[in-house]
């Protein structure tokens, strides 16, 4: 796999990314090919091309959709907040629809048996629902986040078909509340006190008042109230931090209530991820950063003092021009590259530790009982367009 | 045409198919003459896949051979585990050599395509662009000026308030007599300009050394100008100066530009790794020539503006020149210079701008010392 990755993200390079469509392809039809299922290879059939148009499709969409919101923005005079806001809800929605509609596209390019899934259902119906759940998420600070996947997934489970036969989800919000709701308490509880604690207890506008007047050498006024918008910022701080660090836990823990909820006619599914072995893969990418920037840190500093010691190269050109802004040239030049080698390198670690690390974990660990019911399944459902894969990339949520 | 080479003799194994029309794997023999024979277990013929119309999947594995056929259910697969029997096949459709070679073409030309297309986008970003918003601004009515002008007002303001003084000088009891010498120093270089909007000049209460325009008239000027400022003709000349953004529409002109890239390198080309650092550095190329270009326009704009209005047109230049010299000890001073980049031609033409014609001072000594309370006593 590392050749295509390699292959693939300099072809990104050179074309500044326009080979994106052909490069996830590549990588998709790798990990799909390489994958089976009770002895029966999965194939991926998308193109390249597909996407491609799909991409196209979406700036047919995107594009008047910004210059109205641009023209907008010069009638109302709302450049401001508010045009973000609206913007913002706008392409929120619009994204959630294209994640249904990415998720639809993947389906019916996904083989196995010789019978390709698919997926029915409505975008738009999706997008409401998620938007909706977003909100609620929102308002409580995460609480009602498991019931919002737990909706979400019946909804996608339901619509999601092999052949004629049906999947479904039997997962509730409360099995993953249960689950993983200590983390919530750890991670958010400690931000969501303090916010509470500024909305109830403190009159805002007289605080936004006080804080006005406050003057941190002349008066101690206000400085309880001060406290109350300082905590917040330290509650963030918090649920930034321990949120990354207990993420993978919680990642962990959402993949195995999500795979045991999932049903596809009389198939049951287990999944026996390991904590440890999601945390393995994250570890594994952060140590092999550390040590390809310390390896390139060398190189690049062996090449400079190489350069230096071969008389800054531009004094022995002397005549070819000011030899100050000759090496600056240089060292620029040779900065851009250095930077491009390491990000390129990086993509490719990231897709092979990373997203083929847990590729191969989770299905490596996933259970599957009742296949037989999958059998006899006769062929159903058409290929859909690109069109959601298409948006997700023009708003920059690019799934999977 | 596909190379057809005919097994050397009849080979014949085990295979897995899959009809396309349902999920059900059936275990079958394949024979290979004269094309690949699809056998079920009672012997029958399930279906027959020429070998011409033979196309292997791709990203397999490589200890299965995954097969399909053109012609065939589109989902119609064969999967051929046994070793000996792969190589037959594989052999019997010359290693698919012509199909891979074609695909690869495919791809070879989609990446030097798309290449050109980069390479043709970029140069679209650096040169085609900018020349559209240049030769497009003048074409807009100065209404869309203003309405642009308006919109960032508000953020302008925004940003550069604080929170003792508000968002500009010169509404406060003490200040009228600076707010009224502000309005002379403007009105006498506005009847000079003869400009198509009328200019909306406030002084805002910040330490930076500073001025700039926005669309359709707008301009600030930060107190710590005044403050730096020795001589009313120094605040007129950089006044000037702005005044010559105005009417050269430069803002309208950065806002349809800036828009214009961050569109074509954000939507068409995609996130990309590196790509980001990439389209930061074409953006910061085009402005940095651009705006070079424009601050010259706007400074023979301001010395033959001063001159028309009567005042002394060195004020531009003496003022870069001191803010130059102190670049060490005031880092306000380099807000102004990075915005404004002092280089050697501009230096040589602010200065070539000879003695006035009348030399009438653009205040009086009391509308000066006006101009410096304008956002109130200071310390």
């Amino acid at each position: 796999m590392a050749g295509l990755l390699v292959k693939g993200s300099l072809l990104q390079l050179v074309t500044l990314g326009l080979y994106r469509f052909w490069y996830l392809t590549d990588i998709r039809r790798h990990l799909w090919g390489n994958t089976e299922v009770a002895g029966d290879g999965l194939e991926y059939t998308g193109t390249g091309r597909e996407l491609f148009v799909g991409f196209l499709i979406a700036l047919a969409i995107i594009v008047p959709l910004n210059v109205a919101l641009f023209l907008g923005a010069l009638a109302t005079g709302l450049v401001g907040p508010a045009l973000s806001v609206v913007a913002f809800v706008i392409l929120a929605v619009l994204g959630q629809y294209a994640l249904f509609r990415g998720r639809r596209y993947r389906l019916t390019r996904t083989i196995w048996r010789g019978l390709r899934f698919h997926q029915t259902g409505s975008g738009w119906n999706y997008a409401l629902r998620a938007s909706l759940w977003s909100i609620a998420n929102l308002v409580t600070v995460g609480l009602a986040y498991p019931f919002s996947v737990a909706s979400l997934e019946r909804y996608k489970m339901r619509h999601t078909w092999y052949g004629d036969a049906r999947a479904s989800f039997v997962g509730t919000g409360g099995a993953f509340f249960k689950r993983a709701g200590l983390i919530w308490l750890v991670v958010m509880a400690p931000f969501a006190a303090t916010l509470v604690f500024l909305f109830a207890s403190t009159d805002i506008v007289a605080l936004m008042a006080d804080l006005e007047a406050y003057d941190p050498e002349t008066s101690e006024a206000g400085a309880g109230q001060f406290m109350a918008l300082i905590a917040p910022g330290i509650g963030l701080a918090w649920a930034l931090f321990a949120g990354m660090v207990l993420a993978p836990l919680f990642r962990a823990i959402e993949f195995r209530w999500w795979a045991n909820g999932v049903r596809f006619s009389g198939v049951t599914v287990r999944s026996d991820l390991r904590n440890r072995s999601v945390y393995a893969i994250w570890f594994t990418y952060i140590a092999a950063f550390i040590a390809m920037s310390i390896v390139l840190t060398l190189v690049a500093g062996m090449a400079g003092a190489i350069y230096a010691l071969a008389g800054g190269g531009a004094a022995t050109l002397g005549a070819l021009a000011d030899p100050a802004v000759w090496s600056e040239g240089v060292i620029t030049v040779a900065s851009i590259v250095f930077y491009l080698l390491l990000m390129v390198l990086m993509g490719v670690i990231y897709q092979l530790v990373v997203v083929r690390g847990f590729w191969k974990l989770e299905w490596e660990t996933l259970r599957l009982s009742g296949l037989d019911a999958l059998y006899a399944a006769q062929a159903r459902g058409e290929q859909s367009s690109a069109i959601g894969e298409g948006l997700a990339d023009a708003l920059d949520i690019g799934a999977f | 045409m596909h190379s057809i080479s005919e097994p050397s003799e009849p080979v014949e194994g085990p295979a897995v198919y899959y009809d396309g029309a349902t999920s059900a794997r059936k275990d079958v023999r394949l024979s290979l003459d004269p094309a690949v024979l699809i056998h079920a277990a009672d012997g029958d013929t399930l279906a027959e896949w020429p070998w011409d119309r033979l196309r292997r999947v791709a990203g397999g594995s490589d200890d299965v051979l995954r097969l399909s056929c053109t012609g065939a259910a589109p989902l119609a697969r064969l999967e051929i585990r046994d070793p000996a029997l792969r190589a037959a096949v594989l052999a019997g459709a010359g290693g698919f050599a012509a199909h891979d070679a074609i695909e690869r073409r495919g791809r070879l030309k989609i990446a030097a395509w798309f290449t050109a297309a980069a390479v043709s986008l970029v140069l679209v970003g650096i040169y085609g662009i900018p020349a559209i918003a240049d030769r497009l601004a003048p074409l807009l009515p100065w209404s869309f000026d203003e309405q642009l002008g308006r919109a960032f007002d508000g953020q302008v303001k925004y940003y550069l308030s604080t929170d003792d003084r508000g968002d500009r000088c010169g509404t406060r009891t003490g200040e009228r007599d600076g707010q009224a010498a502000l309005d002379k120093m403007v009105a006498t270089l506005e009847r000079e300009a003869g400009l198509p909007v009328g200019l909306k000049v406030i002084v805002m209460p910040n330490g930076a050394t500073n001025a700039f325009a926005t669309p359709g008239g707008y301009i600030y000027i930060l107190l710590g100008l005044i403050e730096d400022a020795e001589t009313p003709d120094e605040v007129a000349g950089v006044l000037a100066h702005e005044i010559g953004h105005v009417a050269a529409r430069d803002g309208t002109r950065k806002v349809l530009q800036t828009t214009g890239v961050s569109f074509l390198f954000g939507m068409v080309l995609g996130d990309f790794t590196g790509g980001g650092a990439l389209v930061v550095g074409t953006q910061a190329l085009t402005e940095s020539a651009y705006s070079r270009e424009a601050e010259t326009r706007a400074d023979a704009f301001a010395v033959d503006l001063m001159s028309r209005a009567g005042a002394n047109p060195s004020g531009l230049a003496a003022f870069f020149r001191r803010i130059a010299k102190d670049e060490g000890n005031s880092s306000s001073a380099l807000q102004l210079l990075s915005s404004h980049p002092l280089t050697p031609d501009r230096i040589r033409m602010l200065e070539s701008a000879g003695a006035p014609a009348a030399n009438r001072p653009i205040l009086d000594n009391d509308q000066w010392r006006a101009l410096k309370t304008i956002c109130g006593e200071g310390e």
